[in-house]
């Protein structure tokens, strides 16, 4: 990577292919950052070039613009101080970082670059490593940290790259979701789309905002309480808690998520208050990992959020590495659990309850009871008379980690007998071959 | 990149010999503004003017001849340079510039344009060193510029504490810059300035000769240490310069030298008494004041600092019978401060003391 980043500097058109590529294969890897150096300063000797911290990201994000609009992001302004750099104009960069910092005045990262930018000017450049930073939770010194944010903001995936594309994970999203989120903890993104799906199992999603997040100062992989890492799996938004007063660590406010789902509490993880929210007055951005397990957005997109309609009930997808797929290419592996799905929902209209029953795994556990306790209650809402009311499918997101799963939601057919707009909620797993249900209860 | 050539110097005004207007860009669209066109030749006038209109051709004759009738001018020179420059033709251009810095050392005019000659060629690491030493040639310049350099360095330093979250003021030691003790002399009209082989005596001023032995490049101490330039230096031990031949040095000079030595002692430890005792009865204080008005004075100017270290170095010596003028270079330290000046003290012997009489700021 190092060596293909000098190249790119002698022959720019280079850049372009080893920075998509680079961008794409090499983004899980965080070293290049770090090692990151001299690169900018080419109308100089590079011997004389100091510890360069700025680094270049994709080159798609082509243009050098000295007028930015008035709406852009900081993360646009730092790109395009980068890109300003890149084409050699130190003058303009300088400018566009000090007014970066007008705007936000606590965004360390715009610090470090203004910083690098006049310590490249020195005769004898200070050594940045001599500073000791502020103390952090992830074992990375701030500087490190502040390297690696900036690593991950620029190396990010273009958004005109994802056009038409969705995660994977998405089997079905009906238009009753308005949203759907999805985070790319390896990268450090977090995707909001709204949903334009006319078809559900063909889901069609246009990128509301997709922003640079932090999580976990441990990490991903959540198990217990306390363990500082975020989880990974299918959440939900529980309630948006804008407004209310909340301690200033949560910034514009806070999303709370259903952790810990059903799935989690069958494999005995611990711990609460997973939640999306925003940064603490004293910083625009956290770093990359340095949560107690939360995702945390800047306070400008936390709040442009917050302040979006029926965001409750939206699904989040929080992953280690996002899978794109196109969005009119649905999987085919999946013919296998739509048969399954089927089947129960034909069972239950039919009361077929022997059948039923072979669709219920025998690891089946709601609120840590098995399917003993609740298969009474299972049988006698597929003999009521309502059950013949057809079912309708809200969504369906699948996880993969050590077993296969599909996270389903559906409006409970009974909803006479319930709780008026009760939702369902099952969680489906593979095993031997066979998909089966784990959890069914309400959402 | 923008380099400005200076294309005509205003050099004979004693006030400010150095005011320059920028008047060409080279290499990105040019731009010739109104000139401050002094001199004392007519004809350069004339040249001037063909410049401006663009009749570079005949420019270049008339400075050619010009240059037979005064060869040494550095005005015409130097218009021949700026000529060839603007004539494209940049290699003698360089020629003709790179001969005026050896012929003409302290002038910064010829040291810029070979410069942005150099930068327009490429020659980048030339072009640096040509600028260093454009602002190498006048220890103002080189003063600012290193006290610029050092404020930057500071402001680095608060940035990357911005950026790492710790308390810049806390982090960043307080810069210690230089102040100038004096207002170096003048430079002397340019067409006065000797030829090739003299280089007019560089004052004495310790910051200037200082800094005129930085290397250019890197040659600045680190922050940490002591980015003031400091005496300390050993420059060969320049200059105890008595009246008395060398052969047989005036006994006075040691106990002269140990007696502001001492002075300077007491200085720096506060002792007031002993600080005053070095002063003879008939010292005349600054502005007329009266000698108790003085001593109150400088009592609560010395007494209130926390800290103060005076240092004294490079001396010349005067001695005319028991009467002696001592001229040194002193940097004083005190709290929050940094200053180097040149200093004279005048002092008498009386009952086999050496104590001052008068004592100036150069």
């Amino acid at each position: 990577m190092r060596l293909s980043r000098k190249l790119a500097w002698t022959i720019p058109s280079l850049l372009t292919v080893f920075a998509i590529a680079g961008a794409w294969f090499f983004s899980g890897n965080d070293k290049p950052a770090l090692q990151a150096a001299e690169h900018v300063s080419g109308m100089f000797s590079p011997k004389t070039t100091p510890n360069w911290n700025l680094q270049f990201g994709s080159e798609a994000f082509a243009t050098a613009s000295s007028v930015l609009p008035q709406n852009a992001s900081a993360e646009e302004m730092v790109e395009n101080v980068y890109n300003l750099l890149r084409v050699g104009d130190r003058f303009t960069a300088r400018a566009q970082t000090e007014r970066l910092l007008t705007r936000y005045p606590n965004f360390q990262l715009a610090h470090l670059l203004h910083a690098d930018l006049m310590n490249e000017e020195l005769a004898t450049p200070i050594d940045p490593q001599s500073i000791e930073g502020k103390e952090t939770s992830s074992g990375l010194n701030r500087y490190d940290e502040l390297l690696l944010e900036s690593s991950r903001r620029l190396n990010r995936p273009p958004a005109s790259t994802l056009r038409g594309l969705v995660p994977r994970n998405i089997v079905s999203l009906s238009l009753q979701n308005p949203y759907f989120i999805a985070v790319d903890a390896s990268k450090s993104r977090l995707y909001w789309f709204e949903n334009k799906s006319n078809d559900p199992l063909k889901p069609q999603l246009k990128l509301l905002l997709e922003t640079y997040v932090s999580v976990g100062q441990k990490g991903i992989g959540k198990s217990r309480e306390g363990d500082g890492r975020t989880p990974l799996g299918v959440y939900f938004v529980n309630k948006n808690l804008k407004g209310q007063p909340l301690p200033d660590l949560y910034g514009a406010g806070a999303l709370t998520l259903n952790y810990p789902n059903a799935l989690d509490l069958m494999r005995g993880q611990t711990g609460s208050g997973i939640w999306l929210h925003g940064t603490p007055s004293e910083q625009y951005a956290r770093a990359p990992l340095a949560t107690d397990g939360c995702v945390v957005l800047s306070n400008p997109e936390m709040d442009r959020l917050l302040r979006l309609k029926n965001v409750e009930k939206t699904p989040v997808l929080i992953t280690d590495k996002l899978e794109w797929v196109k969005s009119d290419q649905p999987s085919k592996d999946r013919e296998g659990f739509k048969k399954a799905l089927d089947q129960w929902v034909r069972d239950r209209q039919t009361s077929n309850l022997d059948g039923l029953k072979n669709i219920y795994s025998a690891q089946f556990q709601r609120d840590g009871k098995g399917l003993a306790i609740w298969w009474p209650e299972i049988a006698s809402a597929a003999q009521s008379g309502a059950i013949k009311n057809s079912v309708q499918m809200q969504s369906i997101i699948e996880w993969k980690d050590t077993e296969d799963y599909m996270v389903v939601n559906l409006t409970n057919p009974n909803n006479t007998r319930v709780k008026r707009n009760q939702n369902l909620r099952m969680y489906w797993t593979k095993s031997g071959g066979n998909w089966q249900i784990l959890y069914e209860g309400p959402a | 990149m923008f380099f400005v050539l200076i294309k005509f110097v205003k050099i004979s005004l004693k006030s400010s010999p150095w005011l320059v207007k920028p008047a060409l860009a080279l290499g990105v669209g040019s731009l010739i503004t109104c000139l401050s066109a002094f001199s004392a030749n007519n004809n350069l006038d004339a040249i001037k003017q063909s410049i401006q209109s663009g009749q570079l051709d005949q420019a270049l004759r008339s400075v050619q001849q010009e240059r037979q009738t005064a060869p040494k001018d550095v005005q015409v020179q130097f218009l021949e340079g700026v000529i060839l420059a603007q004539q494209g033709q940049h290699d003698r251009a360089i020629e003709a510039f790179k001969k005026m810095t050896e012929a003409y050392p302290d002038l910064p005019e010829p040291y810029n344009n070979l410069g942005v000659l150099y930068a327009s060629k490429g020659r980048l690491e030339e072009a640096r060193a040509a600028f260093d030493k454009a602002i190498l040639t006048h220890a103002s310049y080189a003063a600012a510029h290193k006290n610029l350099s050092d404020v930057q360095a500071q402001l680095t330093r608060q940035s990357y504490a911005r950026a790492l979250q710790v308390d810049p003021k806390v982090k960043a030691a307080a810069a210690q810059l230089t102040l100038l003790g004096a207002i170096t002399t003048e430079r002397s009209d340019i067409s006065k300035i000797p030829g090739p082989a003299v280089r007019p005596a560089t004052s004495n001023n310790p910051v200037l000769s200082e800094l005129a032995e930085t290397p250019s490049k890197g040659g600045a101490s680190s922050p940490k240490e002591n980015p003031a330039p400091s005496i300390k230096v050993p420059v060969k031990e320049p200059a105890i310069t008595a009246s008395a031949k060398p052969e047989e040095p005036n006994p006075e000079i040691e106990p002269i030298k140990s007696a502001v030595q001492s002075w300077a002692q007491s200085w720096s430890r506060k002792d007031m008494k002993k600080y005053f005792a070095a002063y003879a009865s008939n010292f005349a204080p600054p502005d007329n004041m009266t000698r108790a008005k003085w001593e109150s004075e400088r009592e609560l100017r010395i007494v209130s600092k926390k800290k103060i270290q005076v240092a004294v170095s490079h001396f010349e010596i005067d001695i005319q019978g028991n009467k002696a003028k001592v001229n040194f270079s002193q940097v004083y330290e005190s709290d929050n401060f940094k200053g180097n000046s040149r200093k004279s003290l005048e002092l008498t012997k009386q009952g086999g003391h050496w104590l001052i009489t008068r004592e100036t700021v150069n």
